[in-house]
């Protein structure tokens, strides 16, 4: 066995890692052998300096490393309180994305503003009616346990003529010319028997 | 023990009740060893300040995970050399080499100008050339040594069997010989 064959069986003595029955013959080979003894030597001097720590150690500033750390647990420990109130907040806001986006889906009501071409204090006028938009209500959402087959309701002849008379009543001449203005706004819903009527007076202002 | 003569078990029983004393006497007692570990590992002593860190405020975040009943040590060492080879990747993807940086003097006064300047000299070259063993080597090898852990605990602290460590020890041993030898011109 040459010199470098003794390498790892003296590298192993020096860990005290090498199997007992192997010790002696380490031993005799290194009192025979200046080369394996110098070469253990080293391993030795090598281990002596890896026992000791580094020399930064004995100076380093260990109360700032302290702080350090303490700011970052309390850090961690902030974020950590403030988690419910943000995840809360989170929710939130996702309800408010979720409901916003579900009124997006209802028709916008676009009622169209007189345009003013009389002086500023016009006499008081009554409300005008002449042209009803309509516009479509938004689809049916049947709740669960409601057949979709459910009977549509039909007109009633009475009521259309009620309607009608009084949407005629209101249609009164001006007392003085003016521009024609839509300033009403017919929305039936799915019953025919039932409409809404939005009207937006023009009583002397420009608005 | 703590200087109010706490075993390190009850600060922390203590420490893993919310008690922020207790955890800071724990990190008190493990701090100096910690920190040479991690210099050894990174081989930079602004790396290792990091390292130690993010140990120790690991261990807060897992104190409840520590079984009360035994000694921090031999998480804190694996968690370090988890956190310093973490911290080399870091590095090694920047291509920051860490090369011997300058080492404070040893606090010895009866030291000559010439012994100080050798030993400053040696722990510049151990530093270099401990940074160029394999990774998982200059771990086993400097729990071995600088801790003075058996290949058993240091097997433990690693997650390795105790023959791999066995050998990652040795082989480290003769690699780093080899490499001091020629940083040392031949002179050992």
């Amino acid at each position: 066995m040459n010199c470098r064959e003794w390498e790892e069986r003296i590298a192993l003595y020096v860990s005290d890692d090498l199997p007992a029955a192997e010790i002696s013959a380490v031993q005799e080979h290194l009192g025979s052998c200046p080369n394996c003894t110098a070469f253990f030597n080293a391993l030795q001097q090598d281990q002596r300096g890896l026992r000791f720590a580094p020399p930064e150690a004995a100076t380093l500033d260990y109360a700032a490393m302290r702080g350090r750390i303490r700011h970052q647990i309390a850090g961690e420990q902030r974020r950590r309180k403030l988690l419910p109130a943000l995840a809360l907040a989170a929710a939130v806001l996702v309800a408010v994305v979720i409901w916003s986006t579900h009124r997006k889906e209802a028709p916008a009501l676009v009622v169209t503003k007189p345009v003013p071409a009389a002086p500023s204090v016009a006499p008081k006028q009554p409300v005008q009616a002449t042209v009803l938009p309509t516009v479509q209500p938004p689809p049916i959402r049947r709740h669960h346990g409601v057949p979709a087959s459910q009977p549509v309701p039909q007109p009633n002849p009475k009521l259309e003529a009620m309607l009608r008379e009084f949407i005629a009543s209101e249609k009164k001449p001006a007392p003085k010319p003016g521009p024609a203005s839509q300033v009403g706004m017919r929305i039936p819903s799915r019953d025919p028997n039932v409409v809404m009527i939005v009207f937006q007076p023009t009583e002397g202002t420009n608005q | 023990m703590d200087e109010f003569g706490n075993s390190e078990a009850e600060l922390l029983s203590l420490a893993q009740g919310g008690n922020l004393d207790a955890f800071e006497e724990i990190v008190k007692l493990h701090e100096r060893r910690i920190f040479a570990l991690a210099l050894r590992l990174t081989g930079k002593s602004e790396d290792a300040q990091d390292a130690a860190q993010e140990v120790f405020v690991r261990l807060f975040r897992n104190l409840r995970q520590i079984d009360a009943g035994r000694s921090v040590g031999p998480w804190l060492y694996s968690v370090t050399v988890n956190v310093c080879r973490d911290l080399e990747r870091v590095r090694q993807r920047s291509r920051l080499i860490p090369m011997g940086e300058k080492l404070t003097a040893f606090s010895d006064p009866a030291q000559t100008p010439e012994g100080l300047y050798a030993d400053q000299q040696r722990e510049q070259w151990l530093r270099s050339c401990l940074q160029e063993l394999p990774e998982k080597e200059r771990a086993a090898l400097t729990l071995r040594e600088l801790e003075g852990l058996s290949t058993q605990e240091v097997a433990r602290a690693l997650g390795s069997a105790e023959g791999t460590i066995r050998a990652q020890i040795c082989s480290a041993r003769i690699k780093l010989r080899k490499l001091m030898a020629e940083r040392m011109g031949g002179k050992s």
